[in-house]
């Protein structure tokens, strides 16, 4: 067979379909990857048309260029639009189209999830959006603080499109969360061990473990914050019981890991670019990694450091400023790190280059400002003023959009598979450094000389009449360097000559596939030995198109990959992929008429498209079943491998671990939040308890035992008692909501009905995973495939039954103790 | 998935037993611990608490490289010691505050 | 006292007052550190940047640069920054004045505790020279009390009381600022300190206007 034969028999079987009808059916990850980093530059775009509305506002004392109510809005949308659909989707869009390429597989591990979340996206986005050009967009800042962004402050809908537009689109956050773990933990070129991945992917993982842990808290804020809005459930006013701080807490514990989620891709695009441009291995891979988790994890401890002025006790504010200020090693350790290999090596002042230098620059001055303000008394004076929005700009912008540009001059080549246009590149890079710099830099100063944030217009006399004149002078050339930049992307992927294969002397297997890429990624997967495969075989991709690797025939004419041990990287099984399909759209259509409903107020929508949403996942599960093993088969060089239909461990149980962590730290967060109404909320304890009486008590163990051992029993008819068992569980939910009839009275009473809420949502889970498993019994399912579908019920199971036991406990303790 | 387990625990130890300090800080501070002349039982009380985290991190440190718990892969051993030895020096680093600052003013 | 000029009026770097003035030397040290470390960054990609190429030591950066470097640095600014920290913290002392401040959209509205019956909008009296305990908190949205040359800012939080401790080395007015944004009149939710010098604020207590 030869490598053409190969290529187009491989294309025919993987590639979208064509035309219109591909946007909407494509599972596919390159596909997806581009679709996601253009409706984000889209939203980029959109962003920065309201950062120009801002400077345009304050170019001068007192304008009346917009009123407070539009202004409000504008930098509402502003923040929002830039941390929740820009940042993040980058990163999503950038993961999904190269991590399986770095990796060496042909796709990520849920294809579909990957069409569901982008679709997710879209819709959620479009929402917030309708908001802007209605003039009904949220209007009380991108953290959306209580009371102000409640009921109170803001009485009309503008609240609820941020609260149920961002948790729509967040869904697609967790989803590319979930896939990203997945894939860079099992799907990997054989050979390829953990300490032989490309630094891009461990930054990817740690990135994507810390969103199944960052988000989950603003996920339950933001549900609470709207159960006030729409039902009077008073969790954040205080005369009821309720904290304002409460919610500053949920979403600080996401809004500080969620500005290192956003860092960290940009540090391992660093870590990637900055090599191949010095000619030169990067300096201590093992250094990297521990930064890297150490910058990930640590980053969950700071985010009182966002509330040093709330009144916390100074003890309180110390741990967090003790915190704030270690953060920085990690930091600094990459730093010098990348440092150190432009010293060990050769740099060429190539495009990304340049705007890597520029990282260095404006990210150090981020950085040191950051540490600046995690001195408890200093921000006790700069907190809220233009010193912390010089600080954020200069630490996301230098430390995300900078690398980010760094990234796209360096990948365009393998975009598109042509050489650059123009030489506009290094006339847009100084264009927007300049801009940048003479827009931010003076702005620190303004804020030391009093300028608050958020204010719509300010008077003259205060020293700052120069400084915003020049931020807004220089925030138009950034914006026609930006300009200039798409000019470029759009012109080279439009119109210019095709370029070489790797005109960078790449070393990662990204570079060893045609560019631009092909549906299949690699005509064969490659046996994989060292961390820069191209640098120790420059023969690779000749050998990967000769099929001279895995998977190179295509007898079984369906999609497939391999999927490695975790650690060693050996191969386990072969993972069949999903045809082009549209379900994933129209299932987050489904979800989107949810949320639609919960957001007009029309709840007669939200059941019933709620139903649509478990019926279709329902369908989903059952066309993914499989019903017969196909015992072991050949995947070339002479091995032969089962596929993971046959597995105790399938990708579906991965991805069940995975989401059901980001599902523990949402309830974790619940848990804490139920502890801070108990010590610090004024007006506890509530007028009465919840409680249980010893029936309730003995239904509920009864329940738990027989869901737990149920499904650990074998075959359908366990599985039949693990469904008694969670509708048990169920039960006794509902008896306690039953002793606690109304949810508005106090704060206590409003937390049980979620505590108790959660409890019961999970046993329907529950039940119907387990429902499945009986059903797929009595049709007849081979017990070969048994297997995964069982322990993945089997997890859910274990969790709901857990979680049910400790949030009825949570609700009825204290009417047991007092 | 031993390895991934060993790079991930010494730090996330650190995390739960810092949040467990702040915590116990505004239990302590929500019952009116008020410093005034004399030094109390709470601050002592912390520093124990302290105290025990960085005999816990040892002992992880210790155990992930132990031959029944270490990674199999020797690069990721070695960064699992240097989090372990991250992981104790972050738990010492976040004790000064008790050495330096009042209670719960 | 006069003003310098209007542009210093909300300026933390013009401090009148003895919290102030300590965050505004603490702001000078920073400046001079962050200056000092960009500069020798700056330098040493310069310096990297030129070198021809070759092994580097390894330990030097990752250790000595990358661990050693920050800790140094960062210790000695963490107990800087705690030691001035506790020195703002509002201890009880003798001398004490003692007024409460409740933040409402858009407006201020200040109590005297040696002065119960009186009550002043959107202006604080406040003797000079001694320390005066501010006790915060708000009736509707969260808020935050701040006079930029006299302390740093506390918020205005919904069923909490926040103390703040300012001071004001020397009779004058002393621009105040809603620093939390709380919706539509945010621009305008300023106030004013005014601080007496004794006898005048003995007056202000007795009720009359001085």
């Amino acid at each position: 067979m030869s490598s053409l034969k190969r290529h187009r028999a491989l294309s025919r079987i993987w590639a979208s379909d064509p035309g219109w009808k591909g946007w909407f059916t494509t599972v596919n990850h390159t596909d997806l990857g581009r679709m996601f980093l253009t409706v984000a530059v889209f939203f980029f775009v959109v962003g920065g048309v309201l950062a120009m509305l801002i400077r345009a506002q304050l170019a001068t004392p007192r304008s009346a260029f917009l009123g407070p109510e539009h202004y409000n809005q504008v930098f509402t949308m502003h923040g929002t639009i830039m941390m929740f659909l820009f940042a993040i989707p980058v990163f999503e869009g950038f993961a999904v189209y190269l991590l399986p390429k770095l990796l060496g597989s042909r796709d990520l591990a849920f294809p579909r999830l990957t069409a569901y979340g982008f679709w997710c996206y879209v819709f959620g986005g479009s929402m917030m959006i309708f908001s802007l050009l209605w003039g009904i967009a949220p209007d009380s800042g991108w953290f959306m603080y209580p009371p102000l962004s409640s009921t109170l402050g803001a009485p009309g809908i503008n609240s609820d499109f941020w609260l149920i537009g961002i948790t729509f689109v967040e869904i697609s956050a967790i989803a590319a969360a979930v896939e990203i773990t997945v894939t860079v933990l099992r799907y990997r070129a054989p050979g390829m061990s953990l300490s032989k991945m490309p630094i891009f992917a461990w930054y990817a993982l740690v990135t994507a473990v810390m969103i199944l842990t960052g988000f989950p808290p603003l996920i339950l804020g933001s549900i609470l914050l709207e159960l006030e809005r729409a039902f009077d459930m008073p969790f954040f006013q205080a005369a009821a019981g309720g904290d304002a701080l409460l919610w500053q807490h949920l979403f600080w514990l996401f809004g500080h890991p969620e500005v290192y989620i956003i860092f960290l891709p940009a540090a391992g695009a660093i870590s990637t670019i900055l090599p191949v441009m010095a000619r030169t291995g990067l300096l201590g891979y093992g250094w990297i990694v521990a930064a890297a988790v150490a910058l990930g994890v640590l980053s969950f401890g700071l985010w009182v450091h966002h509330m040093f002025t709330t009144g916390i006790p100074h003890l309180g504010l110390a741990f967090f400023s003790a915190a704030s200020t270690l953060v920085a090693v990690p930091t600094a350790v990459q730093l010098f790190i990348w440092i150190g290999t432009l010293a060990k090596g050769a740099p060429r002042l190539h495009l990304p280059m340049l705007w890597l230098l520029a990282f260095f620059a404006t990210f150090v001055i981020g950085g040191l400002t950051g540490v600046m303000v995690a001195i408890v008394p200093f921000d006790w004076q700069v907190h809220d003023t233009y010193f912390i929005v010089a600080h954020l700009h200069y630490v996301l912008i230098g430390g995300f959009v900078f690398p980010m540009l760094a990234a796209l001059y360096y990948w365009l080549p393998h975009f598109t598979g042509r050489k650059t246009y123009f030489n506009l590149g290094p006339t847009a890079f100084w264009l927007v450094v300049i801009g940048f710099h003479g827009t931010f830099l003076l702005l620190h100063w303004a804020g030391l000389l009093g300028m608050r944030r958020r204010i719509d217009s300010f008077e003259p006399g205060q020293g700052w009449e120069a400084i915003n004149l020049i931020a807004s002078v220089s925030s138009f050339v950034m914006a026609i360097g930006f300009a200039l930049i798409a000019i470029d992307v759009i012109v080279s992927v439009l119109a210019s000559v095709r370029g070489s294969r790797d005109p960078w002397g790449g070393s990662t297997l990204d570079w060893a596939m045609p560019t631009p890429p092909a549906a299949y990624n690699f005509a064969s997967l490659p046996e994989v030995s060292a961390r820069d495969p191209l640098w120790a075989d420059p023969d690779l991709p000749a050998k990967i198109a000769r099929g001279e690797g895995y998977l190179g025939d295509w007898a079984r004419d369906r999609r497939e990959t391999l999927t490695v041990e975790v650690t060693t990287g050996a191969p386990r099984y072969v993972v069949v992929f999903p045809a082009n399909t549209g379900f994933p759209m129209a299932m987050s259509a489904v979800t989107g008429l949810f949320f639609l409903g919960l957001l007009t107020k029309a709840y007669w929508l939200v059941p019933l498209a709620l139903i649509g949403v478990v019926a279709m996942a329902l369908y989903w599960v059952w066309g993914l079943l499989p019903r017969r093993g196909e015992g072991a088969v050949p995947v070339g060089r002479g091995l032969s491998l089962v596929t993971a239909a046959e597995v105790a461990d399938p990708p579906g149980w991965w991805g069940s671990l995975f989401l059901l962590l980001a599902n523990g730290t949402f309830f974790g967060s619940l848990l804490f939040g139920y502890s801070f109404y108990w010590t610090i909320a004024p007006n506890w304890p509530p007028p009465a308890y919840a409680e249980l009486s010893l029936v309730g008590w003995a239904l509920l163990a009864l329940g738990v035992v027989l869901a737990l051992l149920g499904t650990r029993g074998g075959a359908g008819a366990g599985h039949a008692l693990a469904v008694l068992g969670t509708l048990a569980i169920a039960a006794v939910g509902a008896r306690v909501l039953w002793l606690v009839p109304d949810p508005t009275v106090h704060a206590y009473d409003a937390t049980v009905w979620v505590l108790v809420g959660y409890g019961i949502l999970h046993q329907g889970i529950a039940a119907l995973m387990n429902g499945v498993i009986v059903a797929r019994g009595i049709a007849g399912h081979g017990a070969e495939t048994w297997q995964g579908p069982a322990r993945i019920a089997r997890l859910w199971t274990d969790y709901g039954g857990i979680t049910a036991v400790l949030a009825y406990g949570a609700a009825v303790l204290p009417g047991a103790l007092s | 998935m031993r390895a991934v387990l060993s790079l991930s625990l010494p730090l996330t130890l650190w995390l739960a037993g810092f949040s467990g300090l702040y915590a116990l800080h505004g239990l302590f501070c929500s019952s009116r611990w008020v410093e005034g002349s004399a030094v109390l039982w709470q601050r002592p009380v912390l520093i124990g608490v302290g105290l025990l985290l960085i005999g816990a991190q040892l002992i992880l440190a210790v155990a992930l490289q132990s031959k029944r718990w270490r990674a199999e892969d020797r690069t990721l051993r070695r960064v699992s010691f240097l989090l372990s030895l991250a992981a104790a020096g972050s738990t010492v680093w976040i004790l000064l505050p008790l050495v330096l600052v009042t209670g719960c003013r | 006292m006069a003003l310098q000029g209007c542009e210093e009026t909300l300026s933390v770097v013009h401090p009148a007052g003895p919290a102030a003035s300590a965050i505004a030397s603490l702001w000078r040290v920073l400046l001079i550190g962050a200056t000092l470390i960009f500069g020798f960054v700056a330098g040493l990609i310069a310096w990297g940047w030129r070198r021809p190429p070759g092994a580097v030591n390894e330990r030097g950066f990752v250790i000595g640069l990358g661990f050693v470097f920050p800790v140094v640095v960062l210790l000695a600014l963490l107990a800087y920054g705690l030691v001035i920290g506790e020195r703002l913290l509002p201890r009880a002392a003798p001398e004490v004045v003692r007024v409460a401040a409740e933040g409402r959209q858009w407006a201020w509205r200040f109590s005297y505790e040696d002065a119960p019956e009186r009550e002043t909008e959107n202006l604080l009296h406040i003797p000079a020279g001694r320390p005066v305990d501010v006790a915060i908190t708000s009736v509707d949205v969260i808020h935050s009390f701040w006079v930029p040359r006299l302390a740093g800012k506390l918020d205005a939080v919904p069923g909490h009381v926040n103390t703040l401790r300012i001071e004001a080395y020397e009779p004058g007015r002393f621009a105040g600022l809603g620093a939390e944004f709380n919706g539509r009149g945010y621009r305008a939710h300023r106030f004013e300190v005014v601080a007496h010098e004794e006898a005048a604020w003995q007056a202000f207590l007795r009720g009359e206007t001085p």
